[in-house]
């Protein structure tokens, strides 16, 4: 069994569960047949957790292991319906010709192949190996930036099947957390457009980071000609782009309105009359 | 030091890292001239061109936006 296969131009990480079963399947062989010669070929066998009891079991068994460097990978060339395997053993720096009946590769867990398109469908980030990347490791490990999008199991990376029931248990809480709600509470920092002011002139269509203001025909713009900017409030993530960059100055941040803004600059610096936004909006004057 | 005029600087600082920093910078005490006016905006994204120049209109000496 030789483990860490990576198909040529294939990113090199480690799948965390090919290991464990290896040693599952050796177990599993020499339970069968004890006269069966099991020869594992690894660079780092990696069985983590409770998982160790396998390899401390497996070589009880009297399975061998041959650990093998990545500039020396096993070759295996085929001979008269057998198969030879060449590897050199890194602890007795010796080469050695094995003789198989089987050889089983342990192959490194690709992403889905829709993995990527789905990606650009619902504009989820990606790891740099492919699989799709949490919101943070250990906060939201289940969740992504995007509200309302949530993730479990391979998706995420390779993982064991108890892994993948508590992670999937995880995601549909969240998902519950929605579901089980009539009405939505947003947070207050959204922007909102004012129509009257608006000449849909598409900046900040073009300039939101997460794509969420659309011009809408059904409401009209400046002087009630064409359509304006309509952002959705439960999509807006509050970053006050659009509103920056507002040719018109039509959107206005709740709770950053230019006026909280501003206003703190206007205190009179030299006598430290300066005010927070805070106590601006709390009604203090300068 | 003391005889120099103290400038005065509005400093823009997005919530999530700036902010965060002279947060943590009062936590741990430490000092900064009084004349550093913080704003606490969302994102620096936020700072419209407009605010920077009214700031320089009531009479800011420099305007930093920090993200
Ligand atoms: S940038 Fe301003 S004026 Fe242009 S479409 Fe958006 S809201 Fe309307
Ligand atoms: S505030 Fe930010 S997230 Fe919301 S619509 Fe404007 S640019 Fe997009």
């Amino acid at each position: 069994m030789i483990q860490c296969v990576r198909p040529p131009g294939a990113p090199d990480y480690c799948s965390r569960t090919c290991c464990t079963n290896t040693l599952k399947n050796a177990i599993r062989l020499k339970m069968l047949n004890p006269q069966c010669q099991v020869i594992v070929l690894y660079k780092n066998i990696v069985t983590y957790g409770f998982r160790e009891q396998f390899y401390t079991e497996a070589r009880r068994r009297g399975v061998i292991f041959m650990r093998y460097t990545e500039e020396q990978p096993p070759r295996v060339v085929p001979d008269n319906g057998r198969l030879r395997v060449h590897v050199t053993d890194l602890s007795l720096k010796r080469p050695f010709e094995l003789v198989a009946d089987r050889v089983v590769l342990s192959m490194s867990i690709a992403p889905a192949e829709e993995t990527a398109s789905l990606a650009r469908l619902l504009q989820l980030p990606l790891s740099p190996e492919g699989f799709f990347m949490e919101a943070h490791l250990k906060m939201r490990p289940m969740d992504f930036m995007q509200e309302g999008v949530f993730l479990c199991g391979m998706a995420h990376y390779p993982k064991f099947i108890e892994e993948s029931i508590s992670h999937a248990l995880a995601a549909a809480g969240r998902a519950l957390q929605v579901l089980s709600r009539e009405t939505l509470h947003v947070g207050g920092v959204v922007a909102v457009v004012d129509p009257e002011q608006c000449v849909g002139c598409l900046t900040c269509v073009r300039t939101c980071p997460f794509g969420i203001p659309t011009i809408r025909n059904d409401r009209p713009g400046v002087g009630g000609l064409g359509g304006s900017a309509y952002i959705e409030p439960s999509l807006c993530q509050g970053c006050g782009t659009c509103t920056a960059e507002c040719p018109a100055n039509a959107i206005q941040l709740l709770n950053y309105l230019d006026v909280q803004i501003v206003q703190p600059v206007q205190g009179d610096w030299a006598h430290g009359s300066h005010l927070t936004r805070r106590q601006w909006s709390l009604g203090a004057r300068p | 030091m003391t005889d120099q005029p103290t400038l005065q600087i509005v400093a823009f600082c997005c919530h999530y890292c700036a902010y965060a920093a002279a947060d943590l910078a009062g936590g741990l005490r430490l000092q900064y001239p009084p004349s550093v006016k913080v704003i606490e905006v969302p994102c620096t994204g936020k700072v419209d061109v407009l605010h920077l120049l009214r700031a320089f209109e009531h009479g800011a000496d420099g305007v930093i936006a920090a993200g």
